[in-house]
């Protein structure tokens, strides 16, 4: 059973930001996980009762700053995210880990649609799904990622 | 629902109205230390660079700096005569009077990390005076301007972007356009240029200060193909920006108000090209 942890929320979500927006080759660029989105979820799978929507409004309202976009952009994102996650996390925990991984596909890619019609509404287009790239990346990472943070949240907790 | 409502109101405040700018600068503030620590690796790399680096090559490089400074320095001395000289021209013609440019230097600390925005973030901000709309430069021509000052770092959006231009004015005639950025580091547009405009390759183009954002004089980009098609009611021209886009780290920021005192200007770097109030 993963504790509920003030701190170690505090810091993952601090080496999350870091991770958002720290340098990247170009090439990479496109395929950063959404290491916010990714704290996010595992926060809510976690402790569903304490970490909800207004949590990931907040940390998506820092989101915005750091990445300079419309401010309540990323807010919004995550915030339905959690929602969507809140209301099915019962089922969510029961899944093995590939079919997690798969539901994390779809969240952050709910997340990312979100974020691009915001963009192209304010102008900031990109044709394609190059935008979707990040979930796939995010999904891949998440059962390693899920592995190390319950890891973390049993040895510290 | 309740935070679903709070942020469209948000998102519309801020693209509508510019309304949120007290919140975002807090919250910027508050996330300082994250852009520091996210520039770490750079930071390192630059300095284990510097710290491995043999006595000869320092030694080296030294004096290849050394070179630099003096023909540099011979420039300048040209400079101060010609800009004397231009000022009593300038009262000749009842011309107002140019004024010196003062520069800070500051260091990018942060890059945007979406692809499709052209943003850095440099680490001198409103404690430094600096302010939004002041123009960005490097070594070797116009960077962008500021669109974003925090407490302690600001937003500086790139010539590139797709939602920047800058008006200009090709060097050899004075013709004037408006460079369009494309999302491109390395290109820009010249938007509606007429068919029969004097521009060909390898023109240079500096701010026209037309617009009153840019400064005039600093060198922007240089013309890289025009293509005349018959079928298109303008000329399509491209540019190469002359700033370092995607790699310098030292970047100036341009005071042209006199509010700063002098000492201040002559401490930092001065800057050759003057601004020009006015033309005659």
């Amino acid at each position: 059973m993963i504790r509920f942890n003030p701190v170690l929320i505090l810091f993952s979500l601090c080496a999350a930001f870091v991770l958002s927006i720290v340098y990247l080759p170009s090439q990479l660029q496109f395929w950063r996980p959404d290491w916010s989105a990714l704290v996010i979820l595992f926060w809510v799978y976690a402790a569903p009762h304490r970490i909800g929507v207004f949590f990931s409004w907040t940390v998506g309202l820092f989101q915005d700053v750091l990445e300079g976009s419309t401010l309540g952009m990323n807010a919004f994102a995550y915030a339905v995210m959690a929602y969507l996650l809140v209301s099915m996390y019962q089922r969510f925990k029961l899944f093995p880990l590939i079919q997690q991984s798969f539901m994390v596909f779809m969240l952050i890619g709910i997340d990312l649609m979100i974020c691009h019609l915001v963009k192209s509404v304010t102008g900031v287009s990109a044709s394609g799904f190059v935008y979707l790239y990040p979930a796939i990346t995010s999904a891949a990472i998440w059962p390693f990622f899920y592995l190390m943070m319950s890891n973390l949240t049993r040895k510290l907790g | 629902m309740l935070a679903g409502l709070l942020s469209i109101f948000l998102m519309v405040l801020d693209y509508r109205f510019e309304r949120v700018d007290i919140l975002r600068h807090a919250i910027s503030s508050v996330l300082t230390p994250i852009q520091w620590v996210s520039d770490l690796p750079a930071t390192m790399l630059s300095w284990s660079g510097n710290t491995i680096k043999t006595r000869e090559q320092l030694a080296d490089e030294n004096d290849a700096l050394q070179v630099q400074i003096a023909v540099l320095e011979r420039k300048l001395q040209r400079l101060v005569s010609l800009t004397a000289e231009n000022n009593r021209l300038r009262e000749l013609l009842n011309a107002s009077a140019q004024i010196e440019d003062s520069v800070i230097v500051s260091e990018l600390i942060g890059i945007n990390p979406d692809p499709y925005i052209h943003q850095v973030v440099i680490n001198k901000g409103a404690k430094d005076g600096v302010k939004v709309g002041q123009a960005v430069l490097d070594a070797h021509g116009l960077m962008g301007q500021i669109v974003e000052a925090s407490e302690f770092t600001s937003r500086v959006l790139l010539l590139s972007d797709s939602s920047h231009a800058v008006p200009v004015q090709v060097n050899r005639n004075g013709v004037r356009a408006i460079a369009v950025g494309k999302g491109l580091v390395s290109e820009l547009e010249l938007a509606n240029v007429p068919d029969t405009a004097d521009i060909i390759e390898g023109d240079l183009l500096v701010s026209s200060g037309l617009g009153g954002r840019f400064p005039t004089g600093y060198p922007v980009a240089t013309v890289k193909s025009v293509e005349h098609d018959p079928g298109r009611p303008f000329a399509k021209v491209t540019a190469a920006p002359l700033a370092k886009l995607n790699q310098s780290r030292l970047i100036l920021v341009l005071f042209k108000d006199e509010a700063r005192s002098f000492h201040r200007a002559l401490a930092d770097d001065v800057d050759g090209e003057p601004s020009e109030k006015g033309k005659p």
